[in-house]
Protein backbone atom coordinates (compact mmCIF):
# COMPACT_ATOMS: atom_id res chain seq x y z
CA UNK A 1 0.00 0.00 0.00
CA UNK A 2 -0.85 2.68 1.11
CA UNK A 3 -3.93 3.06 -0.76
CA UNK A 4 -4.50 6.54 1.00
CA UNK A 5 -2.95 9.58 1.66
CA UNK A 6 -2.00 10.46 5.24
CA UNK A 7 -4.32 13.30 4.55
CA UNK A 8 -6.95 10.71 4.09
CA UNK A 9 -5.64 8.62 7.31
CA UNK A 10 -5.69 12.11 9.18
CA UNK A 11 -9.29 12.63 8.46
CA UNK A 12 -9.97 9.07 9.33
CA UNK A 13 -8.49 8.52 12.32
CA UNK A 14 -7.00 11.34 13.54
CA UNK A 15 -10.03 11.49 16.61
CA UNK A 16 -8.95 8.04 17.44
CA UNK A 17 -4.91 8.62 17.92
CA UNK A 18 -5.64 11.84 19.74
CA UNK A 19 -8.38 10.21 21.99
CA UNK A 20 -5.01 6.87 22.26
CA UNK A 21 -2.25 9.58 23.02
CA UNK A 22 -4.66 11.56 25.45
CA UNK A 23 -5.14 8.27 27.49
CA UNK A 24 -1.98 7.05 27.28
CA UNK A 25 -0.35 10.29 28.41
CA UNK A 26 -3.15 11.87 30.52
CA UNK A 27 -2.25 15.21 29.38
CA UNK A 28 -4.00 17.26 26.36
CA UNK A 29 -1.39 19.21 25.23
CA UNK A 30 1.41 16.16 25.14
CA UNK A 31 -1.45 14.25 23.12
CA UNK A 32 -1.75 17.23 20.37
CA UNK A 33 1.87 16.82 20.03
CA UNK A 34 1.85 13.42 20.06
CA UNK A 35 -0.48 12.82 17.55
CA UNK A 36 1.57 15.68 15.23
CA UNK A 37 4.50 12.78 15.98
CA UNK A 38 2.48 10.18 14.90
CA UNK A 39 0.97 11.02 11.90
CA UNK A 40 4.44 12.21 10.74
CA UNK A 41 5.82 9.10 11.30
CA UNK A 42 3.20 7.14 9.58
CA UNK A 43 3.71 9.78 6.84
CA UNK A 44 7.19 8.85 6.57
CA UNK A 45 6.73 5.20 7.27
CA UNK A 46 3.92 4.25 5.05
CA UNK A 47 6.05 2.82 2.57
CA UNK A 48 6.45 0.13 4.02
CA UNK A 49 3.10 -0.39 5.36
CA UNK A 50 2.05 -3.01 3.56
CA UNK A 51 -1.26 -3.90 4.72
CA UNK A 52 -1.43 -6.99 6.61
CA UNK A 53 -3.30 -4.97 9.63
CA UNK A 54 -5.64 -2.17 9.14
CA UNK A 55 -4.63 1.59 8.87
CA UNK A 56 -6.54 2.10 11.98
CA UNK A 57 -4.39 -0.86 13.84
CA UNK A 58 -1.06 0.55 12.44
CA UNK A 59 -1.54 3.79 13.63
CA UNK A 60 -2.70 2.88 16.60
CA UNK A 61 0.49 0.70 17.20
CA UNK A 62 2.97 4.05 15.91
CA UNK A 63 0.28 5.83 18.63
CA UNK A 64 1.46 3.28 21.60
CA UNK A 65 5.14 2.82 20.53
CA UNK A 66 5.24 6.76 20.64
CA UNK A 67 3.13 7.00 23.94
CA UNK A 68 5.55 4.80 25.25
CA UNK A 69 8.19 6.00 24.78
CA UNK A 70 6.97 9.74 26.04
CA UNK A 71 6.24 7.77 29.17
CA UNK A 72 10.14 7.59 30.11
CA UNK A 73 9.63 11.27 30.55
CA UNK A 74 10.14 11.68 34.58
CA UNK A 75 7.14 14.46 34.41
CA UNK A 76 4.66 12.49 32.33
CA UNK A 77 4.82 9.03 33.75
CA UNK A 78 3.96 10.54 37.23
CA UNK A 79 0.86 12.26 35.54
CA UNK A 80 0.64 8.91 34.03
CA UNK A 81 0.77 7.19 37.51
CA UNK A 82 -1.46 9.42 38.97
CA UNK A 83 -4.20 9.08 36.48
CA UNK A 84 -3.89 5.28 36.53
CA UNK A 85 -4.52 5.37 40.18
CA UNK A 86 -7.72 7.07 40.28
CA UNK A 87 -9.24 5.46 37.02
CA UNK A 88 -11.51 3.21 37.12
CA UNK A 89 -10.83 -0.14 35.40
CA UNK A 90 -13.92 -2.18 33.34
CA UNK A 91 -11.80 -5.42 34.24
CA UNK A 92 -8.41 -6.95 34.04
CA UNK A 93 -5.89 -5.73 37.05
CA UNK A 94 -6.47 -3.51 39.78
CA UNK A 95 -5.10 0.34 39.77
CA UNK A 96 -2.32 -1.20 42.19
CA UNK A 97 -1.36 -3.49 39.80
CA UNK A 98 -1.35 -1.59 37.09
CA UNK A 99 0.72 1.09 38.44
CA UNK A 100 3.21 -1.95 39.29
CA UNK A 101 2.80 -2.73 35.60
CA UNK A 102 3.51 0.29 34.09
CA UNK A 103 6.72 0.95 36.19
CA UNK A 104 8.13 -2.29 34.93
CA UNK A 105 7.48 -1.62 31.56
CA UNK A 106 10.79 0.14 30.93
CA UNK A 107 13.87 -1.73 29.75
CA UNK A 108 11.39 -4.03 28.04
CA UNK A 109 11.37 -4.22 24.47
CA UNK A 110 8.73 -2.22 22.32
CA UNK A 111 6.75 -5.21 21.05
CA UNK A 112 6.40 -6.48 24.66
CA UNK A 113 6.05 -3.26 26.40
CA UNK A 114 3.07 -2.88 23.56
CA UNK A 115 1.31 -6.07 24.23
CA UNK A 116 1.58 -5.31 27.89
CA UNK A 117 -0.09 -2.18 28.22
CA UNK A 118 -2.66 -3.35 25.86
CA UNK A 119 -3.74 -6.48 28.01
CA UNK A 120 -2.62 -5.36 31.23
CA UNK A 121 -3.15 -1.19 31.18
CA UNK A 122 -6.01 -1.15 28.51
CA UNK A 123 -7.91 -4.48 29.65
CA UNK A 124 -8.13 -5.96 26.53
CA UNK A 125 -8.24 -9.66 26.12
CA UNK A 126 -6.16 -11.88 24.56
CA UNK A 127 -7.81 -12.40 21.37
CA UNK A 128 -8.29 -8.29 21.15
CA UNK A 129 -4.63 -7.70 21.89
CA UNK A 130 -3.77 -10.63 19.13
CA UNK A 131 -5.57 -8.62 16.90
CA UNK A 132 -4.08 -5.27 17.15
CA UNK A 133 -0.60 -6.69 17.18
CA UNK A 134 -1.23 -8.81 14.18
CA UNK A 135 0.31 -11.79 16.45
CA UNK A 136 -1.20 -15.57 17.16
CA UNK A 137 -2.34 -15.21 20.47
CA UNK A 138 -0.11 -18.25 21.42
CA UNK A 139 2.65 -15.66 20.82
CA UNK A 140 0.61 -13.13 23.10
CA UNK A 141 0.30 -15.41 25.35
CA UNK A 142 4.11 -16.29 25.31
CA UNK A 143 5.31 -12.92 25.45
CA UNK A 144 3.14 -12.26 28.16
CA UNK A 145 4.33 -15.37 30.15
CA UNK A 146 7.84 -14.12 29.61
CA UNK A 147 7.20 -10.66 30.86
CA UNK A 148 5.64 -12.25 34.02
CA UNK A 149 8.62 -14.45 34.12
CA UNK A 150 11.70 -11.64 33.98
CA UNK A 151 9.77 -9.33 36.24
CA UNK A 152 9.59 -12.00 38.83
CA UNK A 153 13.16 -12.05 38.12
CA UNK A 154 14.19 -8.55 38.44
CA UNK A 155 11.90 -7.92 41.65
CA UNK A 156 13.63 -10.80 43.43
CA UNK A 157 16.96 -9.44 42.47
CA UNK A 158 15.90 -5.86 43.60
CA UNK A 159 14.72 -7.81 46.95
CA UNK A 160 18.45 -9.50 48.07
CA UNK A 161 19.73 -6.25 46.80
CA UNK A 162 18.14 -4.01 49.25
CA UNK A 163 18.49 -6.68 52.02
CA UNK A 164 20.89 -5.95 54.78
CA UNK B 1 -23.84 4.46 35.66
CA UNK B 2 -20.03 6.13 35.45
CA UNK B 3 -18.82 2.89 37.31
CA UNK B 4 -18.19 -0.03 34.74
CA UNK B 5 -19.20 -3.56 35.78
CA UNK B 6 -17.11 -6.21 34.73
CA UNK B 7 -18.74 -7.18 31.49
CA UNK B 8 -18.09 -3.67 30.06
CA UNK B 9 -15.45 -2.70 27.46
CA UNK B 10 -12.39 -0.92 28.05
CA UNK B 11 -12.26 1.99 26.37
CA UNK B 12 -9.90 0.87 23.89
CA UNK B 13 -12.72 -1.54 22.43
CA UNK B 14 -14.79 1.05 22.16
CA UNK B 15 -12.24 2.15 20.40
CA UNK B 16 -12.44 -0.60 18.30
CA UNK B 17 -16.07 -0.88 17.44
CA UNK B 18 -16.14 2.78 16.91
CA UNK B 19 -13.36 2.02 13.79
CA UNK B 20 -15.89 -0.90 12.85
CA UNK B 21 -12.45 -3.24 13.63
CA UNK B 22 -14.45 -5.85 15.86
CA UNK B 23 -16.28 -8.11 13.98
CA UNK B 24 -20.62 -7.55 14.62
CA UNK B 25 -20.90 -10.82 16.43
CA UNK B 26 -18.50 -9.52 19.33
CA UNK B 27 -20.42 -9.28 22.50
CA UNK B 28 -19.14 -5.84 22.53
CA UNK B 29 -21.95 -5.06 20.37
CA UNK B 30 -24.78 -6.06 22.44
CA UNK B 31 -23.42 -4.98 25.30
CA UNK B 32 -23.86 -1.74 24.39
CA UNK B 33 -26.99 -1.63 23.17
CA UNK B 34 -27.81 -2.57 26.80
CA UNK B 35 -25.50 -0.64 28.92
CA UNK B 36 -25.99 3.14 29.78
CA UNK B 37 -23.02 3.62 31.30
CA UNK B 38 -21.16 2.37 27.62
CA UNK B 39 -23.45 4.15 25.24
CA UNK B 40 -22.51 7.54 27.28
CA UNK B 41 -18.73 6.52 27.43
CA UNK B 42 -18.99 6.16 23.54
CA UNK B 43 -20.88 9.43 22.80
CA UNK B 44 -18.01 10.90 24.84
CA UNK B 45 -15.49 9.89 23.03
CA UNK B 46 -16.95 10.56 19.95
CA UNK B 47 -16.96 14.10 21.66
CA UNK B 48 -13.55 14.44 22.70
CA UNK B 49 -12.45 12.94 19.20
CA UNK B 50 -14.34 16.08 17.41
CA UNK B 51 -13.35 18.63 19.38
CA UNK B 52 -9.85 17.72 18.63
CA UNK B 53 -10.53 17.28 14.70
CA UNK B 54 -12.06 21.15 15.13
CA UNK B 55 -8.75 22.36 16.78
CA UNK B 56 -6.20 24.83 15.74
CA UNK B 57 -3.57 22.12 16.35
CA UNK B 58 -5.58 19.42 13.97
CA UNK B 59 -5.76 22.27 11.57
CA UNK B 60 -2.12 23.07 11.75
CA UNK B 61 -1.50 19.05 11.07
CA UNK B 62 -3.78 19.09 8.70
CA UNK B 63 -1.59 21.56 6.02
CA UNK B 64 1.54 20.23 7.29
CA UNK B 65 -0.06 16.73 5.72
CA UNK B 66 -1.10 18.26 2.86
CA UNK B 67 2.42 20.12 2.47
CA UNK B 68 4.23 16.71 2.81
CA UNK B 69 1.79 15.03 0.46
CA UNK B 70 1.92 17.69 -2.03
CA UNK B 71 6.09 17.90 -1.99
CA UNK B 72 6.40 14.15 -2.00
CA UNK B 73 4.36 14.36 -5.21
CA UNK B 74 6.46 16.24 -7.04
CA UNK B 75 9.23 14.35 -5.60
CA UNK B 76 8.01 10.88 -6.89
CA UNK B 77 7.37 12.98 -10.66
CA UNK B 78 10.56 14.06 -10.54
CA UNK B 79 12.07 10.43 -9.80
CA UNK B 80 9.59 9.17 -12.64
CA UNK B 81 10.86 11.54 -15.01
CA UNK B 82 14.47 10.71 -14.39
CA UNK B 83 13.08 7.35 -14.44
CA UNK B 84 11.93 7.49 -18.08
CA UNK B 85 15.13 9.95 -18.84
CA UNK B 86 17.79 7.69 -17.84
CA UNK B 87 16.86 4.86 -20.24
CA UNK B 88 16.81 7.56 -23.07
CA UNK B 89 19.98 8.93 -22.20
CA UNK B 90 21.82 5.79 -22.08
CA UNK B 91 19.71 4.79 -25.16
CA UNK B 92 21.07 7.93 -26.69
CA UNK B 93 24.71 7.84 -25.60
CA UNK B 94 24.53 3.70 -26.71
CA UNK B 95 23.27 4.87 -30.01
CA UNK B 96 26.43 7.68 -30.46
CA UNK B 97 29.23 5.55 -28.73
CA UNK B 98 28.32 2.14 -29.62
CA UNK B 99 25.99 1.63 -32.48
CA UNK B 100 28.15 4.46 -34.94
CA UNK B 101 31.22 3.74 -35.10
CA UNK B 102 33.74 6.70 -34.89
CA UNK B 103 34.39 6.78 -38.06
CA UNK B 104 31.44 7.42 -39.21
CA UNK B 105 28.58 10.42 -38.42
CA UNK B 106 25.01 11.46 -38.29
CA UNK B 107 24.66 14.18 -40.57
CA UNK B 108 21.70 16.93 -40.18
CA UNK B 109 18.87 14.83 -41.58
CA UNK B 110 19.11 11.23 -41.68
CA UNK B 111 21.72 9.83 -42.84
CA UNK B 112 24.72 8.86 -42.37
CA UNK B 113 28.69 10.06 -44.02
CA UNK B 114 31.55 7.91 -43.55
CA UNK B 115 35.28 8.53 -44.94
CA UNK B 116 37.10 5.97 -46.07
CA UNK B 117 40.68 4.94 -46.64
CA UNK B 118 42.38 2.82 -49.55
CA UNK B 119 45.76 1.45 -48.42
CA UNK B 120 47.51 -1.44 -50.09
CA UNK B 121 44.14 -1.96 -51.94
CA UNK B 122 42.20 -2.42 -48.52
CA UNK B 123 39.25 0.19 -47.79
CA UNK B 124 38.81 1.00 -44.60
CA UNK B 125 36.88 3.45 -42.04
CA UNK B 126 38.70 6.55 -41.72
CA UNK B 127 38.06 8.28 -38.05
CA UNK B 128 41.44 10.41 -38.41
CA UNK B 129 45.09 9.92 -37.58
CA UNK B 130 47.59 8.94 -39.60
CA UNK B 131 47.74 8.21 -43.22
CA UNK B 132 50.35 6.61 -45.57
CA UNK B 133 51.68 9.22 -48.58
CA UNK B 134 49.11 8.57 -51.67
CA UNK B 135 46.35 6.79 -49.49
CA UNK B 136 43.16 8.03 -51.25
CA UNK B 137 40.24 9.05 -49.30
CA UNK B 138 36.79 8.19 -50.21
CA UNK B 139 33.35 8.76 -48.56
CA UNK B 140 30.19 6.51 -48.82
CA UNK B 141 27.09 8.47 -48.48
CA UNK B 142 23.70 6.50 -46.92
CA UNK B 143 21.18 9.08 -46.19
CA UNK B 144 17.74 8.16 -47.22
CA UNK B 145 18.14 10.95 -49.78
CA UNK B 146 20.30 12.84 -51.94
CA UNK B 147 22.52 15.15 -50.26
CA UNK B 148 25.07 17.59 -51.03
CA UNK B 149 28.71 16.75 -49.78
CA UNK B 150 31.80 18.66 -49.27
CA UNK B 151 35.23 17.87 -47.54
CA UNK B 152 37.55 20.83 -46.52
CA UNK B 153 41.33 20.40 -45.24
CA UNK B 154 43.01 22.76 -43.15
CA UNK B 155 47.08 22.57 -42.70
CA UNK B 156 48.55 23.46 -39.09
CA UNK B 157 49.68 26.67 -41.27
CA UNK B 158 45.93 27.72 -41.90
CA UNK B 159 46.37 26.58 -46.14
CA UNK B 160 42.92 25.02 -46.81
CA UNK B 161 42.66 22.15 -49.41
CA UNK B 162 39.70 21.14 -51.04
CA UNK B 163 39.59 17.54 -50.79
CA UNK B 164 35.97 17.30 -52.19
CA UNK B 165 34.22 18.26 -54.88
CA UNK B 166 36.83 19.43 -56.79
CA UNK B 167 34.55 22.72 -57.44
CA UNK B 168 33.51 25.00 -54.95
CA UNK B 169 30.22 23.55 -54.99
CA UNK B 170 29.04 20.88 -52.68
CA UNK B 171 28.63 17.88 -54.86
CA UNK B 172 25.00 16.26 -54.88
CA UNK B 173 25.72 12.07 -53.63
CA UNK B 174 23.05 9.79 -54.22
CA UNK B 175 21.67 7.20 -51.38
CA UNK B 176 24.68 4.44 -50.93
CA UNK B 177 27.25 6.46 -53.11
CA UNK B 178 31.27 5.33 -52.36
CA UNK B 179 33.57 7.59 -54.49
CA UNK B 180 37.04 7.95 -53.97
CA UNK B 181 38.53 10.61 -55.95
CA UNK B 182 41.80 12.18 -56.84
CA UNK B 183 41.05 15.30 -55.43
CA UNK B 184 40.88 13.02 -51.89
CA UNK B 185 44.25 11.31 -52.33
CA UNK B 186 46.45 11.83 -49.17
CA UNK B 187 49.27 13.94 -50.23
CA UNK B 188 51.92 14.65 -47.28
CA UNK B 189 53.35 16.60 -45.46
CA UNK B 190 49.79 17.35 -44.92
CA UNK B 191 49.24 17.78 -41.06
CA UNK B 192 45.95 19.31 -40.36
CA UNK B 193 42.28 18.56 -39.92
CA UNK B 194 39.37 17.56 -42.52
CA UNK B 195 35.97 18.98 -41.98
CA UNK B 196 33.21 17.33 -43.63
CA UNK B 197 29.84 19.21 -44.75
CA UNK B 198 27.09 17.61 -45.72
CA UNK B 199 23.06 19.22 -46.03
CA UNK B 200 20.29 18.22 -48.44
CA UNK B 201 20.06 22.21 -50.15
CA UNK B 202 23.27 23.46 -52.28
CA UNK B 203 25.79 25.47 -50.61
CA UNK B 204 28.78 27.46 -51.55
CA UNK B 205 32.53 25.81 -50.03
CA UNK B 206 33.99 28.95 -50.30
CA UNK B 207 32.50 31.09 -46.99
CA UNK B 208 33.50 27.44 -45.57
CA UNK B 209 37.08 27.98 -46.80
CA UNK B 210 37.46 31.39 -45.44
CA UNK B 211 36.21 30.59 -42.53
CA UNK B 212 38.09 27.55 -42.24
CA UNK B 213 41.60 29.70 -43.36
CA UNK B 214 40.41 32.10 -40.25
CA UNK B 215 40.90 29.51 -38.11
CA UNK B 216 37.14 29.40 -36.98
CA UNK B 217 34.75 26.56 -37.01
CA UNK B 218 32.08 27.53 -39.72
CA UNK B 219 28.66 28.28 -38.30
CA UNK B 220 26.94 26.21 -40.90
CA UNK B 221 24.57 23.43 -40.04
CA UNK B 222 26.08 21.39 -42.08
CA UNK B 223 29.40 20.50 -40.41
CA UNK B 224 29.32 16.96 -39.64
CA UNK B 225 32.39 15.85 -38.68
CA UNK B 226 36.06 17.41 -37.91
CA UNK B 227 39.13 14.94 -37.89
CA UNK B 228 42.30 15.33 -37.14
CA UNK B 229 45.35 14.11 -39.48
CA UNK B 230 48.30 13.94 -37.31
CA UNK B 231 51.80 14.68 -38.75
CA UNK B 232 52.89 12.27 -41.01
CA UNK B 233 56.30 10.32 -40.20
Amino acid sequence: MPLVSSSELFERHGAAVYRRCRAMLGDEAGARDAVQEVFLKAHVQRATFRGEASPFTWLYSIATTHCLQQLRNAKLRQKKLESLGQEAAPRGMGPDDRLRTLALLEGFPPDVQQIVYLRHIDGLDMEEVARMTQLSTKTVSRKLHDFVERSRELASRDREEVRP
Amino acid sequence: VSVPSDSCPPDLALELLLAGELPASSPHQAHLSSCPRCANRLAEMRSVGEAYMKSDAAGALRRELAVRTRSDARKRRAMIGWGLLAPLAAAAAWLLLARTPPDEFVAKGSGTVALLVSHGGQVAPWAGGALASGDPLGLSWTGARASYVAVIGREEGGATVRWFPAEDRAALLEPGTRTFGDSLRFDPPFQGTVYTFVAESPFSTVPLEAAIREGRDPTFSGLASKLRIPRTP
